[in-house]
């Protein structure tokens, strides 16, 4: 295991970044379309639904990690679980990581692709982007921090910004009733879908350990989820009042369709579109480095490796297979529904089942812990 | 070393030993002998002058005076060492009293410089001698005396061209290491400042002062800069660039990690921050460490104006270094990738510019940007007459005709004069030069993949940056890691009364800024 000191390398702020960074990425493309897929209207529930869920499992990570607290999961999970099987579900987890990160940099790719850059084969694009993240991920947990505490208002603000002023060509019929005899059923299958724009704070199971003031974490964990939340429900509501129900259910990528039929006559630029794709491309390498380092590190921890940047590398090229694998947007949408299924399981049932172990050893637990150290 | 005697402080530490003979040569106690061990070390030079008299006029105890010529005060020598040497000491002085009462005689009664000592080893002689001293040898007596007698020409004090302000004192530091930290003494009245010397390069022996206030200064962070001064090894120290890229973090980055400044002010204001200053003789140039980027467009003369004012002259140098950073590859990205980001009518009138140019839009661009940077080199090298020649015959006349050529778009003229202005925005110049390079990788990546490119390029560009430190800290702070106290003085400065606190970053020991009165107001 690896015997670095911990604690003090993450400051309460740059946590809340890390999280908001990790939790806006790929989803909130897609976002509008899965909310109103089963529940129409009430995919508005669903997203809050999907965001409050989100919330709950964030809180009991964190209420896990607090158990272990200069531990990351890979580390208490071969605690709780035993040395191989802890083992073995790490490598789950970081198997999953590395699909999402993977479908996370494709799905962008493919925007930019069919948005910006036409005639540039999406190989390059990919490349490009596996690079900048890889020399993110390859710095230390500081600077990562660092960086996502820069860029956490410089993704906040533009797409906020653009949203709010999509809603002049909205309609509020659109949106209006919200219930229109929807079944719960339906209202929660769109929930699980939406959930999928959430994923990524599970990223706290890495940064715990890191945090400055532990006690704050839990403050600072919140502060993290409600601003992505709150742009998501934004945003779909903002795309229901624009496009209707029954033309987003049509659109490929709804929150890009929202902003391209923007138009913002004081600024220089007449359509927005490029100028949310190029502040979306740091939305995005966050999201990816963050969990690039998560994988690295959950491998490093695993592998008993003292530094996690000799991973960094060497997934690169992996990583890369796995971006091409889909042979289009059409097949990849639909492993991204398969990631997201897999990510609603890991994410809801592991830490309660992880959580309902901790509080059963107790002081056992405990022991342990003091005994390895 | 003359360090002692001029400050009259505790000379911290040595420079490091020299492993050569001189080490090892003692003096003998006959005069004549003496000067030739002197003479065999020095080499004849024509500067170094042997003055030979004998002491009270008589024959029997001859004394020789030996010092560099242009290095000293001739009016110290002649009335102040020589002339009491020959005639306030009396001849019975000399042949009553013992060797070692005639040491404390000429010491205590006769010569009438403010410093004398006594050195027993020849290379202390000698260092002293080429640093403006002059050395006393007399006859019986195997140590020399060290009398202080420096004078040279200098410089006098003048306005500093590097960094002009409209408002602020118009003094600028010199080359004279004491001159330059007298101009902070003056300015900081704190018992607490201290000036600590050490002398760096193996043959130059170059005097370097370090400054900060105890108290208020990170004694890791000062302790850091000590230990990374000391350990220089090198021939000569010429000027304070030298020390930077010797201790500075990270050599091959294109940002720079010290600042350096011409000006008292600015180095007083820093050092309230608990900075470090590094006074390096023969450069007006100190410099400033730790430094962080957001120090990089600051002006001192943002504390002598009123705060809104402030804000909005540091937006504009933040906007000018945006413009002169990525202007030239937005350019290119719009208009070989994304001409449909632009207005129709901001469009047309672009591509009717660009219709009789034969170049691609990144040609165009590099061009011109290379053409800009060639004027610019040759602008710093010629002579002050033809520099502004030069400069209306290469800005003005050959973008005219580029333009009419058809080799160049009008538009691309004004996005290359609007860089070049913009990066002289920041009151530093280290900074604009990072900014030139970068501008040309962001464009290599801008014609290559349009605003994506860019982009992509920018936040590699904020990686890098964040990963820097300077003397352990943070290159981006307050950014990041944000600290709310310092964004007080960042893009937006707040009343000097609500700035309460020195920078969190530095981690100073006293952090108010108020708590020892004494210190004036860094203001």
């Amino acid at each position: 295991m690896i015997k670095i000191k911990k604690e003090g390398k993450v400051t309460e702020r740059q946590f809340s970044a890390i999280i908001i960074n990790t939790i806006l990425g790929v989803g909130i493309l897609t976002l509008p379309r899965e909310a109103v897929s089963f529940a129409d209207n009430a995919g508005i529930i669903s997203v809050i639904l999907a965001s409050l869920l989100s919330l709950i499992n964030l809180l009991i990570i964190i209420r896990l990690g607090l158990k272990y607290p200069d531990k990351t999961i890979f580390e208490y999970l071969q605690i709780l679980l035993g040395k191989i099987l802890g083992k073995i579900i790490s490598f789950f987890i970081i198997c999953y990581w590395f699909v999402f990160t993977a479908f996370v940099i494709r799905t962008f790719s493919e925007l930019i692709v069919t948005a910006v850059l036409p005639k540039t084969p999406i190989e390059v694009v990919i490349i490009i982007m596996l690079l900048l993240v890889a020399y993110l991920s390859y710095k230390d947990i500081q600077v990562l921090g660092r960086v996502n505490e820069l860029y956490v208002f410089i993704v906040i603000i533009p797409i906020l910004l653009l949203t709010i002023l999509s809603f002049k060509r909205g309609h509020m019929i659109y949106v209006l009733p919200v219930f229109r005899g929807h079944s719960m059923v339906n209202i929660l299958k769109s929930t699980g879908r939406s959930y999928f724009s959430f994923l990524g704070f599970e990223i706290v199971a890495i940064i715990l350990p890191f945090i400055t003031t532990k006690k704050l974490s839990i403050e600072y964990g919140i502060k993290g989820w409600l601003i992505p939340s709150i742009l998501s429900v934004i945003v779909v509501i903002a795309s229901i009042s624009v496009f209707g129900v029954f033309e987003l259910k049509n659109l490929v990528w709804p929150t890009f369709e929202l902003i391209k039929s923007t138009q913002f006559f004081a600024l220089i630029f007449e359509r927005l579109e490029v100028a949310f794709i190029a502040t979306w491309v740091i939305a995005l390498f966050t999201t990816a480095s963050n969990l690039l380092f998560g994988i690295a590190m959950g491998g490093a921890q695993i592998l008993n490796l003292h530094k996690h940047k000799t991973l960094v590398l060497s997934l690169l090229p992996l990583l890369y297979l796995f971006a091409l694998s889909p042979r289009n947007a059409y097949e990849l949408f639909n492993l991204v529904d398969i990631v997201s299924i897999v990510g609603l399981i890991l994410t809801t049932i592991l830490p309660i089942i992880l959580l309902i172990l901790a509080e059963i050893r107790g002081k056992g637990g405990k022991a342990i812990d003091e005994e390895s150290n | 070393m003359f360090w002692d005697k001029i400050t009259g402080k505790k000379n911290i530490e040595n420079i490091e030993e020299d492993k050569k003979e001189i080490n090892k040569v003692g003096l003998e106690d006959s005069v004549r002998k003496n000067e030739e061990i002197i003479k065999d070390l020095i080499g004849e030079s024509s500067d170094v002058v042997f003055r030979k008299f004998n002491l009270a006029k008589d024959e029997e105890s001859p004394a020789m005076l030996i010092y560099i010529d242009g290095l000293t005060n001739t009016d110290i020598l002649n009335l102040h060492i020589i002339k009491p040497l020959l005639s306030d000491l009396k001849e019975e002085d000399l042949t009553e009293n013992s060797i070692e009462e005639q040491v404390d005689l000429i010491t205590e009664s006769i010569v009438t410089t403010h410093e004398i000592k006594l050195e027993k080893k020849m290379d202390k002689l000698i260092t002293a001698a080429l640093s403006g001293d002059s050395i006393l040898l007399i006859e019986g007596l195997s140590q020399g005396f060290i009398i202080a007698s420096k004078g040279w020409d200098a410089r006098s004090i003048s306005e500093p061209t590097t960094e002009s302000v409209i408002r602020g004192p118009r003094d600028g530091f010199t080359e004279n290491l004491r001159t330059n930290t007298s101009h902070i003494r003056r300015r900081l009245r704190d018992p607490g400042l201290r000036v600590k010397g050490v002398a760096v390069g193996e043959r130059s022996k170059t005097d370097i002062a370090i400054l900060y206030i105890e108290g208020v200064a990170n004694p890791h962070i000062v302790d850091e800069i000590m230990n990374r001064i000391k350990s220089i090894k090198v021939d000569g120290v010429l000027e304070s660039g030298y020390i930077e890229q010797f201790i500075e973090d990270s050599p091959f980055s294109p940002f720079p990690q010290l600042q350096h400044t011409e000006r008292p002010d600015k180095a007083v204001g820093n050092l309230l921050e608990g900075k470090v200053a590094i006074v390096v003789d023969g450069t007006p140039f100190v410099l400033i460490a730790p430094a962080v980027f957001e120090q990089f467009y600051h002006s001192p003369e943002d504390y002598y104006n009123r705060t809104v004012i402030v804000s909005l002259l540091r937006v504009v140098r933040v906007i000018g270094l945006m413009i002169s950073l990525a202007l030239p590859a937005l350019y290119i990205a719009l208009t070989s990738f994304h001409f449909e980001m632009l207005p129709t009518v901001f469009a047309l009138s672009i591509a009717g510019g660009r219709a009789q140019v034969p170049l691609p839009a990144y040609l165009e661009a590099f061009l011109m940007e290379g053409i800009i940077e060639i004027l610019r080199e040759a602008s710093v090298h010629l002579p002050n007459v033809i520099g502004s020649t030069i400069g209306i015959v290469g800005g003005l006349i050959l973008g005219t005709a580029a333009v009419d050529a058809g080799l160049v778009s009008p538009a691309m003229v004004i996005v290359v004069a609007l860089t070049t202005i913009g990066s002289f925005t920041a009151p530093t110049y280290s900074v604009s030069n990072a900014i030139r390079i970068l501008r040309f990788i962001l464009m290599i990546l801008a014609s290559s993949f349009g605003l994506y490119g860019l982009v992509v390029g920018l936040i590699a560009t904020s990686i890098h940056m964040a990963s820097l430190k300077s003397f352990g800290i943070p290159y981006l702070t307050p950014y990041a890691p944000s600290r709310l106290e310092d964004l007080k003085d960042s893009i937006i400065r707040f009343p000097l009364w609500k700035m309460n606190f020195r920078p969190t970053l530095m981690r100073t020991k006293n952090s108010k800024r108020e708590e020892a009165k004494e210190e004036g107001d860094k203001n």
